[in-house]
Parts: structure tokens; sequence; C-alpha cells
């Protein structure tokens, strides 16, 4: 443990001078990673070192100010979720409903501020004009700008829906349904935060492809653009997974996102090799040859990439540790505590899968050169993301484990009345196909018909004309046309009554 | 709330085994001990993970008719919604915030009434509406004298 910290330490050594004049036009800085704690023999780096623990991932994975205030709550109050006993809006269940709602509020805005940041170096490469006599990402090269913006189009979407299912749980008025609701945001901010990921990757790429192009005139044109296009087809099938936004393939993908994220960081290290033998061969100047290192520097895939010189793979066999100050990869932080906690409170309350927090810190912490297709976290990570069979059982779509993931779906809100739910708001993101739940065959039809009590007639409890009769009746009685949070909260209490879980699962409409 | 647990096993001989263990012997007689109780918490006093609301529901329509006593049921349901939507009794004034609550526990009601007497409950509530009670009450039985005269016992 200790050789690899040194090792570690020295090889960041070796990258960090490579990078230290070389990195004017960074503006990466980011305030919150702590310092390394590398040893006061190697302090003669002071540069940027603090800068590289949240380079990394998605900025969403890195921290802010409000999350130290966040950190100092009591650890148990998520505990409540899902209980059926915190129906009055003041008790645990509520203020754990309003803990929730926060965590997705800020991871929310944290993927929104990385997707920001991707446009930026999107639109930066797209402008940059080519310079007299060199090359530049134009011409058959926009295609992959285009592939960017493309994807900036369904991640935006993902994103205003989880915005308006927060907006829209923040107001339901009930603490239970509020949290079914936060539930329904988190295949939506899981595919735009590894959407945003991939696409931060992609851009990695675009940089490297630039600074080939304008620093290595003996470089193929024809073989960049055939490897950029390999690495497109790597990411396609992932990246129309996640834009698919259901909540299986979302799942699937993201689980998978390691194993990608290998595969990848193996393309861009082999482009970059090749880059630098070729600019060698052709005797390029130092300066060139730093401006395609330099892309290393800024990169996403930068914690997973070996090492040149020497090519050690330096991350290999090094462990991911719990910390006080959060998830450890040798001497560094891979992701803080307070991430860790916002985690822990989406993974408590259901909204984001342990396996997919799990490929995230793996992604973070450089995990991703091993052979694995999946690796599981270390017992104290996984303990401190507040792990634990339950926790596995709520997030239903989850592949692993959840017996129900094979149990039908079912429409909550009746489809027979649709177009009613539509008038009533039930549009985009909160249509009525959103609201499915898997229910077992036999609890389906005790709902719908009473289970055994032979009453000889048809059941005054079954599911659909109870909830129809009730908001039918409500809203004539109001005399006016019901919202839809009132709706919610309406078809709250029968869920409860029929000891219906919330949580919601897209489901397809007849 | 469960994760569907209610509905595993023999819920019904489940249920009763729970009524009689509290000393009742009859579904209706447990419900009638907690006037103002909703189903949902009827249903956790009887079993916290293990038994439904709308499965207490059931058996106490189940016992009534049998009894002959589906009116009073009613009745007795309209006690539990309103004590759930208007925990402080009838409003004082009918603004339209309060006529929500008032057409949310009703349409509950509705709802939770046997079709047989659907149509008894929908003119009760136009009673209800069109000749509205004093503010603040709340009845805390089916036997309230009010609630009585709007839904007065047929059965024989």
């Amino acid at each position: 443990m200790r050789a690899d910290a040194l090792l570690l330490a020295v090889v960041l050594l070796a990258t960090g001078c490579a990078s230290v004049s070389q990195a004017p036009g960074r503006g990466r800085s980011l305030s919150y990673a702590p310092r390394e704690a590398s040893s006061p023999a190697w302090v003669e780096t002071p540069s940027d070192e603090p800068s590289r623990a949240g380079d990394l991932l998605p900025r969403a994975f890195s921290g802010s100010e409000q999350r130290l205030l966040r950190r100092q709550q009591p650890r148990d109050d998520v505990t409540a979720v899902g209980d059926g006993s915190v129906e009055g809006a003041v008790g645990g269940g509520a203020r754990s409903a309003a803990s929730t709602r926060q965590a997705v509020v800020e991871a929310t805005d944290e993927v929104k501020g990385s997707l920001t940041r991707v446009e930026a170096a999107f639109s930066k490469l797209a402008a940059r004009p080519p310079a007299l006599g060199e090359w530049g990402l134009t011409g058959v090269f926009t295609r992959y700008l285009d592939q960017g913006s493309k994807q900036v189009t369904w991640l935006h979407g993902a994103l205003g829906s989880a915005t308006a299912l927060t907006d829209a749980a923040s107001e339901v008025g009930d603490t239970d349904m509020e949290l079914g609701l936060l539930r329904m945001t988190g295949p939506k901010l899981q595919a735009a935060w590894f959407g945003t990921h991939l696409l931060a990757t992609w851009v990695d790429f675009l940089h490297l492809a630039d600074a080939v192009l304008r620093n290595c005139p003996m470089c193929s044109v024809e073989k960049l653009f055939t490897d950029l296009h390999r690495v497109q087809g790597m990411m396609e099938p992932t990246l129309t997974d996640l834009a698919s936004l259901d909540p299986e393939r979302v799942e699937a993908a993201t689980t998978a996102m390691p194993e990608l994220m290998g595969k990848l960081t193996r393309e861009f290290d082999t482009l970059q090799r090749e880059t630098r033998a070729t600019m060698k061969l052709g005797g390029q100047i130092i300066a060139a040859m730093q401006a395609v290192e330099m892309v290393t520097m800024i990169s996403t895939l930068k914690m997973s990439l070996p090492r040149v010189p020497p090519s050690a793979p330096a991350t290999l066999g090094v462990g991911l540790v719990m910390s006080s100050g959060g998830v450890m990869v040798g001497s560094r932080i891979a992701v803080s505590a307070e991430w860790v906690e916002m985690m822990r409170r989406l993974v408590q309350a259901g909204v984001i899968s342990v396996p997919a927090v799990s490929a995230a810190v793996l992604i973070q912490g450089g995990q991703v050169m091993m052979a694995q297709a999946y690796q599981d976290l270390p017992k104290g990570v996984r303990d401190a993301l507040g792990d634990g069979p339950e926790v596995r059982g709520m997030h239903e779509t989850g592949r692993a484990g959840a017996g129900m993931s094979d149990a039908p779906k079912h429409h909550v809100l009746p489809q027979e009345h649709r177009e009613w739910f539509e008038q009533r708001g039930f549009k985009g993101a909160m249509d009525i196909d959103q609201f499915c739940v898997r229910l077992e065959q036999a609890h389906h039809e005790a709902i719908h018909g009473g289970g055994n009590w032979q009453l000889g007639r048809m059941w005054p409890g079954e599911w659909n004309r109870m909830i129809m009769d009730a908001l039918f009746k409500a809203e004539a009685r109001a005399g006016r046309m019901l919202t839809r949070n009132t709706i919610l909260r309406i078809v709250a209490a029968y869920l409860k009554e029929y000891d219906i879980p919330m949580n919601f699962i897209p489901g397809r409409g007849r | 709330m469960t994760d569907g647990r209610s509905w595993k096993g023999n819920w019904k001989a489940r249920l009763y085994e729970r009524v009689r263990e509290r000393g009742y012997d009859s579904l209706t007689a447990f419900a009638e001990a907690r006037p103002t109780a909703s189903l949902v918490a009827l249903a956790e006093e009887l079993g916290r993970d293990d038994i439904a609301g709308v499965q207490v529901f059931g058996g106490l329509v189940a016992e009534a008719e049998r009894s002959k006593q589906l009116t009073r049921l009613v009745r007795g349901q309209f006690v539990r919604e309103l004590y759930a939507c208007l925990p402080t009794g009838w409003p004082s004034v009918l603004d339209d915030d309060a006529r929500l609550e008032v057409a949310i526990a009703l349409g509950h009601w509705f709802a939770h009434t046997p079709e047989i007497h659907k149509e008894r409950v929908d003119r009760a509530s136009d009673a209800l509406l069109a000749h509205p009670p004093p503010p603040g009450w709340q009845p805390l039985g089916p036997d309230d004298e009010l609630l009585r005269t709007l839904l007065p016992d047929e059965e024989a």
C-alpha cells in the first residue's frame, strides 16, 4: 500500500511537472478538492496538484461548499423512507423527503454544470479556426463535433424532466408521493450523469485529435478519422441506452460504464502513444510533443490513463479505501466525503442504485483498467453509501437482486382516462405512462377483484373504479378542475390503502 | 406502507386472526371502537406490514352486508373521511381551499360506498353542501344525529 502510494506520487510528480508550463489555459481549477495527501518529500511540485482530484468525472461529482453544511446533519434522518407511518407532514418522513429533494436538486445542478462546461468545450473546438498551413477539426471532422451537439439535446431533455419532477415533488403535499416523484428522477439523473461523462470523454478525444492535426503534420489524417470513428462506435450503444431513459436500459448501461471507460482509456492511450512515436520519427520539436501530451493533463481519463513515461499503470492494484475525507485511491481522494454523503441520501431514498454509484466511484477512482466487467466496491465504501439489502430492494429497476423486476407493470392512473389526466397536467415527464408500478400477479388480481371475498358481485374496492369515483366526485363537488398535485395527493391515499409502493417506472401505453 | 406483503399468503385469515388477538369477534366491532381512524390506520394497527387498508374495507363491507348494517357502515366511513380531510371539523367559511378539502372528503366517501348506496350518498352530499352544518361540526361516529338525518337506516 505504502509502495503503491509512493509510486502514485512519483507518477503524479512526473505528469505534474510536464504540465506546469503547458497548462495556462486549462482554467479547470477546482476549489473543493482537498490537497493531495502526498508526502512532504514531494512538495516541490505544488503547481497544480490540488486540482487533480476533481478533474475526473462529470463535475457533477465534485463538490461545493454547501455540502459541507449538509454533511454535518444527523446521518440517520433518512432511514424512515418508504415508511407508511410518516403520513403526517411533520415527522421524519417530511424531513427526509426534503433532504432527498435537496440532494436531487444538487445532483441535477452539478450535472447541469458539467454539461455546460462540455458544451462550452464543444463550441470552443468548433470555433477554432484552422491556422495557416495547419489542420483543425474542420471538414470531415465536423461530423464528430455534430455528434456532440446531438447528445446535448437529449441530455438537456433528461435534466429538464428531472427538474420538472423535482418541482412537482416539492408541491405535491404528500410525503410518500413526494419521494415517489423524486425516485422517478433517478433514471433521468443517472442517464444525464453518465451521458455527460461520456460526452466529456469524447471532448478529450476531440482535443487530442485537434492537437494531433495541428502539431503532427506527419500523422495520418485518415487514420485519425478512422480512430475517432471507432471510438464513436464504442460509445454509441451506451449513449443510445442512456438516451432511452428507460430505467432498465439506463441501469445496464451504467453498470457497464467502468468497463467501457477502461476500453476508451486504452484507445486514448494508444492514440497518444502512436502519435508520439510518429512525432519522434519525424523529429518533432519538444513544444509540439508537449502540446499533444498536454491533452492528457486535462483529460477526463487522466486518472485511469497509464502514465507515460514510465508507462506504469499506476492505479492498477491501488484499492479504494474509505477515509474520513472521502474515498481514497492511494493517497488521492477520488470522491469527497460530501459527495459520498449526497449519494448516500440518494441511495437510501431509492433515487439512485448502489451499482450506479459504484460505477461512478470506480470511474472516478480510475479503477477501470481491470478486466472485470463489474467490480464491487470494498465494504467500507459500500457501508458509507448506506448499502444494504433493503436499499437494494427499494431500487426495483436494478437488475441484480430485486425479485420484483420481472413482475408485470401496471398503470396507476387508468389508461381509459388518459385524456382526462392529460387535461389536468399529466403530460411529458409526468404523463400517465410514467406512473406504472410492478405488481405480483396475485396483488394485481386482488386490487382489481377483491381477492377471495366472494361477494358474488362486483367488488366495491376495484382499483380503477375506486380512484376514478374519488377523482370525478371530488372534482364535481369542488366545482373546478382538479390540479395535478391534488390528483396525486388523492391517488397517494389509495396507493397507501392498497399497499402499493410508490416506486414508479415508465410503462407502455396502449 | 410496505412492499405488497399485505397480499401474500392467506391475508383474510391473517386479518381475522389479528382481530381476534385484539379481543374482538368481528372486524366491525374492532373498527367501531376506533370510529375516527382511517382505514389505513386500522390496517396498521392490525398488522403494520402485512394488512392493507382496503382489506379492512372489504371485510367491513362483507360483514355489514351479512348483518344488514350497510347504511351504518357508510355513515361510519363518512366519519373517517371527514376526520382525515377536515381534522378541525366542518369549515367555518367555505372558500376555495376549504371547499376543495370538503370535495375531496366527499369524493373519498363516494368511492368507498358500495354501489347500491352511491345514489343516496350523492343526495346526502348535495344536502350537506346546500345546507351546511354548523362550523366545526365533526361527527365522531355513525350515530351522529345530523349524520343520521342525512343518511337514515333503511334496512329492515
